[in-house]
């Protein structure tokens, strides 16, 4: 059985290596490669360098740019506003999600995540961003 | 109107017309028959005069005869005129005074010889005189006539008889007999009948054919013998009269211009006419006596009735006046007057009840104002009574307002104080809210990776893993789980406190919420070794509330049923009303005493026992999930039997509460 994932490529921007690495463990698992960035500013180097087919954006990044911000800056270039965003946060505030919106997620996933959920969630996110390209 | 006006002109119109017609009427009927009356009064009068004229002529007619058929004076004459002897002369003489004092009247009889010369008279100076001219001697040769009036030297109306003597059929002489006319001048002038005014004329043909009037007129006493009428005035009776046309004239006047009523007669054998006339005035002055006396009597009839009807009026309706009068004082507020009528008709009756009425109504009143009166005394007391109070009430008004005032002043200061303390609260519960926001990110992202890790390890994902390794990490991992839960319901329960949850309400299917919610709990049942069922009632589709929330209420539940059953199973059943839907589920676990049943929903109430068997909980989860049912509008409760299960049951409103 060929994992959904190969091929495919997912950016982590979460200010906490530990987190990324943990998405990594468990989306490698499904064929997907997982990089990461550390704070805002790289999240948006890496992006236009590699070209990931989503971005898992936590929300609060405690230095520099936050996250609504670095998913704003990526959706105003053009070249890369295809990519779909989803922010990860802890809040369960509608506020909260309506801002992610707002800055251009295709959606939320609240932390903790759930692992056993985390690929059934990229994968549909990824699906959707296709289907409508 | 008035009543009296309208009765005093009833009986006025009813009297007074029937009165003047009857009246006019009657005038006019009698003014005729007066009318009537007078026209054959007249024409009475008028054959009355004539019958006496002729007789008057008959009688001249008879003495004349009488002279001139006399024998002796017969023979005399015839022997005197042969003889010429003075003795036969003497002898006509003598008979001739004696005859002409013996009767009266005759004042002079004379016997003419055919030359026409006296030869024997009652006056001695006749004697020898000739009167050969003289009409009576001519017409005395041919016949008797009785009907030659004249007017003597002192102006007297005189009348001349003549008559041929016979004698053996030779015409010896003439008689004549001058006599006066008293016979006439007394029918004439008798006025018997005529009134003032009325009178006979007597008139002859004159020489000219005019009516020469015979007799003396009243109203002309010289008129005899002097005065005629023109044959060509035909309007007069006199002339009619002596046409012959012998009627009753109406419209005509008399010799002296005035309107009078006449009668005509014509006396052929003298060729007189006779007029009876009365002046129209004076024939028809009963009539205007009459219309007089009708007026009169009208005039004084309505004056009468006038008077009479006002009086029969004001009598009638006196009454009514004083019954209208004494009710009008009533109503001004005087109740003691009284009518006090005794007609014994039914104006009497009115008047007597009235009067009754009255009493009554004094009487009432009189009643009423007692009352009035003493319930004004009460009233009076009471209201020096709550004068009373009032002032003691004012007095501690006045003090309380004082309080009140320094009150207000306090109570404004202490409001500032509050106001002040109010917006520091805000400030507090907004850094609050913050705050708890933030540690919902702090306290999770540490247990994300915890939770991840393990999970990590435990899927076998760094690798294969020992038994011993398993059961460990496991341990780990449920508690980690555990600790997430704790977390949650702390936040959740602190943000229901501050009251800041908000639902997200949605349109759901029940199929896609049990999808999530039963297959983990069934999992957990499986391990335990116990069976979970669910059964939808048919026709369940669509609920409307927050889906997450009520996912988390039935993870709840459940989790409770697994957590406390030790053998047997989870019965989930979903069920609807008209109004709501049901969920309600039933274990085979271990129950909750009566008592724990009451404080079951209280926050950090976990059952005693629970928590003596090490049973885990944070003891929020059922305070959280009432909270949330109840935000829809729903109800939840507890039913349980220690030892033999326990069934949870919540309600969620269709189409939601607000």
């Amino acid at each position: 059985m060929q994992e959904e994932g190969t091929g495919r490529k997912i950016l982590v921007v979460d200010d906490k290596p530990e987190m990324i690495l943990l998405v990594q463990k468990v989306l490698k698992h499904r064929g997907y490669e997982v990089i990461g960035a550390g704070n805002g500013e790289e999240a948006i180097r890496i992006t236009e360098i590699e070209l990931p087919d989503l971005i898992l954006m936590d929300v609060r990044l405690p230095r520099g740019i936050d996250g609504h911000e670095v998913t704003r800056r990526i959706k105003a270039m053009p070249h890369l506003a295809y990519i779909p965003i989803v922010a990860v946060t802890a809040s369960v505030r509608p506020e909260d999600e309506l801002k992610a919106l707002d800055a251009g997620c295709s959606g939320l996933i609240s932390k903790p995540i759930d692992i056993n959920e985390l690929p059934r969630q990229v994968a549909m996110y990824i699906a959707r961003a296709s289907s409508t390209d | 109107m008035k009543i009296n006006v309208k009765i005093t002109s009833a009986i006025i119109l009813i009297c007074l017309i029937p009165l003047i017609a009857v009246t006019i009427f009657i005038n006019n009927v009698t003014a005729n028959s007066i009318t009537t009356q007078a026209l054959n009064h007249l024409e009475s009068v008028a054959s009355i005069q004539h019958a006496r004229t002729h007789m008057v002529l008959e009688k001249y007619s008879e003495r004349l005869a009488l002279v001139a058929s006399d024998t002796q004076l017969r023979t005399s004459m015839y022997n005197y005129i042969n003889e010429n002897n003075s003795v036969d002369q003497e002898l006509m003489n003598r008979i001739l005074v004696d005859t002409q004092s013996a009767i009266t009247g005759f004042q002079n009889i004379a016997v003419l010889n055919l030359d026409g010369e006296v030869v024997a008279s009652s006056d001695d100076e006749w004697i020898g005189t000739n009167h050969v001219d003289e009409e009576y001697f001519i017409r005395g040769l041919a016949e008797s006539s009785v009907d030659m009036l004249f007017l003597d030297d002192n102006g007297n109306l005189k009348v001349h008889f003549s008559g041929p003597m016979i004698l053996e059929d030779e015409l010896i002489g003439v008689v004549v007999i001058e006599a006066s006319t008293r016979s006439i001048m007394s029918m004439v002038t008798d006025y018997s009948g005529l009134g003032e005014t009325g009178e006979t004329l007597i008139a002859m043909r004159d020489e000219n054919g005019d009516a020469l009037f015979i007799t003396p007129l009243r109203f002309d006493p010289d008129a005899a013998l002097t005065r005629s009428v023109s044959k060509e005035d035909l309007e007069l009776p006199i002339t009619q009269a002596l046409l012959g046309n012998e009627q009753l004239y109406s419209d005509t006047i008399d010799y002296r211009g005035k309107p009078v009523l006449s009668a005509t007669r014509y006396i052929d054998d003298v060729d007189w006419g006779l007029v009876v006339k009365i002046d129209k005035a004076e024939a028809f002055s009963p009539i205007v006596a009459l219309r007089n006396s009708t007026l009169i009597t009208i005039l004084v009839s309505i004056f009468a009735i006038i008077l009479v009807s006002i009086f029969i009026s004001r009598r009638l309706t006196r009454p009514l006046v004083d019954l209208t009068r004494t009710a009008a004082e009533i109503g001004a507020g005087d109740l003691s007057k009284r009518v006090a009528l005794t007609t014994k008709d039914e104006i009497g009756d009115l008047a007597r009840t009235f009067d009754e009425m009255a009493e009554k109504l004094a009487g009432a009143h009189a009643g009423l104002e007692q009352q009035v009166k003493e319930r004004t005394a009460e009233l009076e007391m009471e209201i020096t009574e709550r004068k009373r109070a009032e002032g003691e009430l004012k007095k501690h008004r006045d003090h309380l307002e004082e309080l009140v005032e320094e009150r207000t002043k306090h109570l404004e200061e202490k409001s500032q104080e509050l106001s002040e303390i109010n917006v520091l609260l805000e400030e507090a519960s907004r850094h609050k809210s913050e705050f708890l926001a933030n540690m919902s990110h702090e306290l999770r992202t540490p247990l994300n990776s915890i939770i991840g890790y393990t999970k990590l390890i435990l899927d076998g994902v760094e690798g294969e893993i020992k038994k011993e390794q398993r059961k460990d990490l496991e341990i780990v991992h449920s508690n980690s789980q555990h600790l997430l839960q704790l977390i949650n319901d702390l936040l959740d329960i602190t943000k229901i406190e501050a009251g800041r949850i908000e639902l997200q309400w949605q349109e759901f299917s029940v199929s896609d919420l049990l999808a999530e919610a039963v297959p983990p709990m069934q999992r957990l049942a499986e391990e335990k070794g116990l069976t979970l069922a669910y059964d939808v009632a048919a026709g369940i589709d669509k609920l409307y509330g927050d889906k997450g929330r009520v996912r988390q209420v039935l993870l709840n539940i459940l989790g409770n049923a697994v957590k406390f059953t030790g053998e047997g199973g989870i019965d989930l059943r979903v069920s609807e009303s008209d109004t709501d839907f049901t969920f309600s589920v039933t274990d085979t676990g271990i129950g909750i005493g009566e008592d724990d049943l009451e404080t079951i929903f209280d926050s950090f109430e976990q059952v005693d026992r629970a928590q003596v068997l090490g049973y885990e909980g944070t003891g929020l989860g059922l305070t959280i999930s009432k909270h949330f049912v109840e935000m829809h509008g729903g109800m939840m409760q507890a039913n349980s039997e220690p030892g033999k299960g326990s069934t949870f049951t919540f309600t969620l409103p269709k189409k939601g509460a607000d």
